[in-house]
């Protein structure tokens, strides 16, 4: 077995200067703005991050050592193999991303990435610190270490996948090359997935290759009339990273005590966010399809004059 | 031992970054304040922030353009935007979701049953304006059945 590195650990001097670089491009050009308190509460999330993957990291780890001896193959160290690797666990992370979005039990994990209203390098560093504990990698991690993969593989394109994504998380990098816009997961189509826009919502799951969000029908273009409003539909009106950590875990909390069922207590804690017994509450799909109705209401108004016109 | 002397080095290195990055955002400065110029722009914020919301005639913006209030048509929501840096948080409250409303002069500070948006407080240009935004608010305070809890959704 090849002694393998934590790729992170090598990319953190470059994450650090690129942020630097877009920092002053920001300044230069005004096109993206980095704000010292939003800045912090990234950064400081991100070192948090990493600090409680080393503490709580080796739950993974214990369980991706015990279930490797129920794998189905021997895949082994081939090249072939870490370029396989690197496609299926992209894949896996489309689908457990589509996931933290869907469940709120997972949301409440990933919800702290989306929680800046800006949209910069810092932003992609905004990250939970208690994932371990969601049992989200475990879940959908999973897959690869039981088809046959060494988890040391498993966790090494993981970690090539996040570094990829790091630079996506920009406003400075315009659209690109349409081929690499239609394969790749791009600043273009990552704005998308952050924006709170209707239009936009849950859209774009992507990691590496944006194939996955066409072939399974959550791709959204970025468009020039629809600037993206990033964030999250209710904003956080806090810059405390322990604040920023637990806020949707209080809220899942505070609904399952105040829940009159199991079942009610099950969707609180398990429905897609927003989701309340009585639908009072605004889910993604109901902010969707408000927002569609409304733009038909429009459109219709818009048309009424020619129709009258032309029935003349 | 190595690798845990490489793990403290890099985490001691990153902490100094991370001082140092924001240092450097201060330094270089290139973002503003959000301030509202007058109450109409807080409204505009509220109804683009919460889809639905439509806003009656009825808003006052604090001294200072930070915090815009706005009456729902139909009164069924009150809607608040504040400023937080250099952008702005909004919320359309529904009956029970103000804690408490406090009236000092022409000062009047809603606290919210809100984990990230406890508190936001504005002073108005006099005690009579404030009072009757007091008033409105106060309508906020006691819970209406079903309608009770705010809303959350996905992002994003």
């Amino acid at each position: 077995m090849p002694d393998l590195p934590n790729p992170i650990y090598f990319a953190i001097p470059a994450f650090v200067l690129l942020i630097v670089a877009e920092m002053i491009h920001a300044r230069l050009t005004g096109k993206t703005q980095y704000e010292p308190r939003d800045t912090a509460a990234s950064l400081i999330m991100g070192l948090g991050n990493t600090v409680s993957g080393i503490l709580l990291g080796g739950i993974a780890l214990a369980w991706f050592a015990y279930i490797e001896q129920f794998a189905l193959l021997d895949i082994g160290w081939a090249w072939w193999a870490f370029a396989l690797a690197f496609v299926l666990d992209d894949f896996v992370y489309y689908w457990s991303h589509r996931f933290a979005h869907t469940v709120r039990w997972w949301w409440a994990d990933h919800v702290i990435h989306h929680s800046s209203q800006h949209y910069n390098l810092s932003t992609a560093l905004r990250q939970p610190w208690l994932s371990p504990l969601s049992l989200k990698f475990i879940i959908f991690g999973s897959w690869l270490v039981l088809a046959g993969f060494p988890p040391a593989m498993v966790a090494f394109v993981g970690a090539l996948n996040l570094i990829y994504q790091f630079w996506i998380h920009t406003e400075a990098v315009p659209k690109m090359w349409a081929p690499i816009e239609a394969v790749m997961n791009t600043p273009s189509h990552h704005r998308v997935h952050h924006a709170t826009n209707p239009r936009y919502l849950d859209r774009n799951f992507a990691g590496v290759f944006i194939i996955w969000d066409r072939m399974f029908g959550s791709f959204e273009p970025e468009r020039e009339d629809e600037p993206c409003r990033y964030g999250i539909v209710r904003n956080l009106a806090t810059f405390n990273p322990i604040k920023i950590c637990l806020h949707e875990w209080a809220g899942i909390f505070k609904d399952v005590a105040s829940a009159k069922s199991p079942r009610e207590a099950f969707g609180y804690w398990f429905g897609p966010p927003g989701w309340s017994p009585d639908g009072s509450r605004d889910s993604s799909k109901i902010l969707k399809r408000r927002w569609m109705e409304t733009r038909q209401a429009e459109a219709g108004e818009a048309e009424a004059p020619q129709r009258a016109a032309a029935a003349e | 031992m190595n690798e845990i002397l490489t793990l403290i080095l890099v985490l001691g290195a990153s902490a100094i970054s991370v001082g140092l990055i924001v240092v450097l955002n201060v330094f270089l400065g290139g973002w503003t304040p959000a301030r509202f110029a007058y109450a109409g722009e807080g409204v505009r914020r509220i109804e683009e922030g919460v889809l639905g919301f439509s806003a009656s005639h009825d808003a006052v913006m604090g001294r200072g353009g930070r915090v815009v209030l706005a009456l729902e048509q139909g009164g069924a929501r009150l809607g608040v935007a504040a400023t937080s840096g250099d952008r702005a948080t909004v919320r359309a409250l529904r009956p029970g979701e103000v804690r408490a409303v406090r009236l000092d002069g022409a000062t009047l500070t809603l606290d919210l049953k809100d984990y990230t948006f406890g508190r936001v407080w504005l002073t108005l240009d006099d005690a009579d304006t404030a009072s009757v935004w007091a008033e409105h608010a106060r309508a906020f305070v006691k819970t209406a059945p079903e309608t009770a809890r705010p809303e959350t959704a996905s992002h994003a």
